[in-house]
């Protein structure tokens, strides 16, 4: 269910290690590794924000149901 | 800037293309900012400019859903669609009583009355629109009528009309196709679907008529009813032929006018409707008046007259299950019908849910 507390806190989760790896381990990287590390974190922290939204409109049930989330933008998949 | 003050679109808008140009900027920027910080190891501006980009790109996707939904034309009605902005109020209902069987008035076509005359425009094959105002409520707003391509206007053969009433935040302009009901065009051959907005203000629509508010509740029953049978004179004014139906907070809307006005529509149909008054200002009035306004409570009460519900709910959405739960109780002369499926609150769990909706229909 995309709607439970499970994934939601989940998601949230993973974005935050997300952040704390990248903070450790970008210093020091190349540029392309940098910009890996920081689009891969930003990517992770909007899917936790859209699971919070989720959870406060319902939209999408469950993996099945992803088709809705594209929807809403027009595009029918 | 343009922000306030300018009619028609705002130059940035919730649904400008500017506003989408401008925040997709704004976070290529941050994440230009943040891989810059990162390797300067200035790691508190790195995530203050990640989650920064983040957010505008939140906000990129909201305009390009925006866009093609249609929900907000002004920054103010970001706020109230995701439920802020509302205040209590002493908003009281006005009492409707419910006709005894007998005793109702039939549907008014109001022959030779011009004022009940729509004019309509064709916004494509199957979907016409007109902007009507009710002559009994004094509401001006836009309504959409959908006839299949094998509709044929015949008074020997009444028409039947179902009344589909939009969510919060909602399109009626798009439901027809939401619901892709030119799919079912044999089944809806001798149908009129129409579409009203119930969109008085920004804020979520009220469904039934409080005092000192535009009366929404008269607008669908009497403006909107009336004004069909007007029209299109092919249309049955037998309760049995009326459907009201909703989805969301459309279904709560349809269910709780159809329970207080049950000599006009035998069958409503519900959508992953609530069973508490989540839309409107009754959302913020007293505890006493939104329960009386519970859809299990307004269904004890209506005892006069024989109507069937069609209530359908899913698994990942709480509020539409807890309505088909106290649904279960019902008085005899109400029989409600419920279809439980997977998945969320949405147009394709709804649009799916359109060939068991027909079937009972055709049915009942």
């Amino acid at each position: 269910m995309m709607t439970s507390w499970t994934v939601i806190i989940s998601g949230i989760v993973l974005a935050f290690a997300m952040t704390l790896v990248t903070m450790r381990r970008g210093a020091d990287s190349s540029v392309s590794k940098r910009i890996f590390l920081v689009v891969t974190t930003v990517m992770l922290d909007c899917v936790a924000i859209l699971l919070c939204i989720n959870r406060l409109t319902g939209t999408v049930g469950n993996i099945d149901d992803f088709g809705a989330f594209f929807a809403l933008f027009g595009w029918n998949m | 800037m343009l922000l306030h003050g300018v009619k028609g679109p705002l130059l940035f808008g919730p649904d400008s293309s500017l506003t989408l140009v401008l925040s997709l900027l704004l976070a290529l920027g941050a994440i230009a900012g943040a891989v810059y910080f990162l390797g300067r190891r200035r790691r508190a501006l790195y995530a203050v400019l990640s989650f920064f980009s983040s957010l505008m790109l939140i906000v990129a996707c909201g305009v390009v859903m925006n866009r093609n939904l249609g929900y907000a034309s002004k920054w103010e009605d970001v706020p109230v669609i995701f439920g802020l902005g509302g205040q209590k109020t002493s908003a009281v209902p006005v009492q409707t009583p419910i006709f005894r069987v007998g005793q109702a008035p039939p549907i008014d076509r109001h022959e030779g009355d011009a004022s009940w005359d729509a004019s309509f425009s064709e916004e494509n094959a199957t979907l016409r629109k007109t902007v009507f105002t009710g002559p009994v409520s004094g509401i001006s707003l836009p309504v959409w009528v959908w006839t299949s391509p094998d509709y044929k206007a015949d008074p020997s053969n009444p028409a039947q009309v179902i009344v589909m009433l939009h969510g919060y935040p909602g399109n009626p302009k798009k439901i027809a196709a939401q619901l892709k009901l030119d799919d079912y065009r044999e089944e809806l051959a001798n149908t009129i679907v129409v579409f009203p907005s119930l969109q008085v203000d920004s804020r979520s629509p009220d469904c039934v008529d409080l005092q000192g508010r535009p009366q929404v509740g008269t607008w669908v029953t009497r403006d909107i009813t009336e004004m069909i049978a007007h029209n299109f004179p092919e249309v049955s004014t037998d309760r049995k032929d009326w459907v009201l139906s909703g989805a969301s907070a459309g279904g709560y809307c349809a269910l709780a006018l159809g329970l207080t006005h049950p000599h006009l529509y035998q069958r409503v149909i519900a959508f992953s409707g609530y069973d508490d008054p989540e839309t409107g200002m009754l959302r913020y009035t007293k505890a006493k008046i939104r329960d009386e306004f519970k859809i299990s409570a307004l269904a004890q009460k209506q005892k006069e007259w024989d109507q069937k519900l069609y209530l359908t709910g899913t698994q990942g959405d709480g509020s539409s299950l807890d309505l088909v739960e106290k649904m279960e109780d019902v008085p005899l002369n109400i029989s409600a019908t419920t279809l439980l499926g997977e998945g969320g609150h949405n147009w394709k769990v709804w649009a799916g849910q359109m060939p068991d909706v027909l079937a009972w229909l055709e049915k009942t």
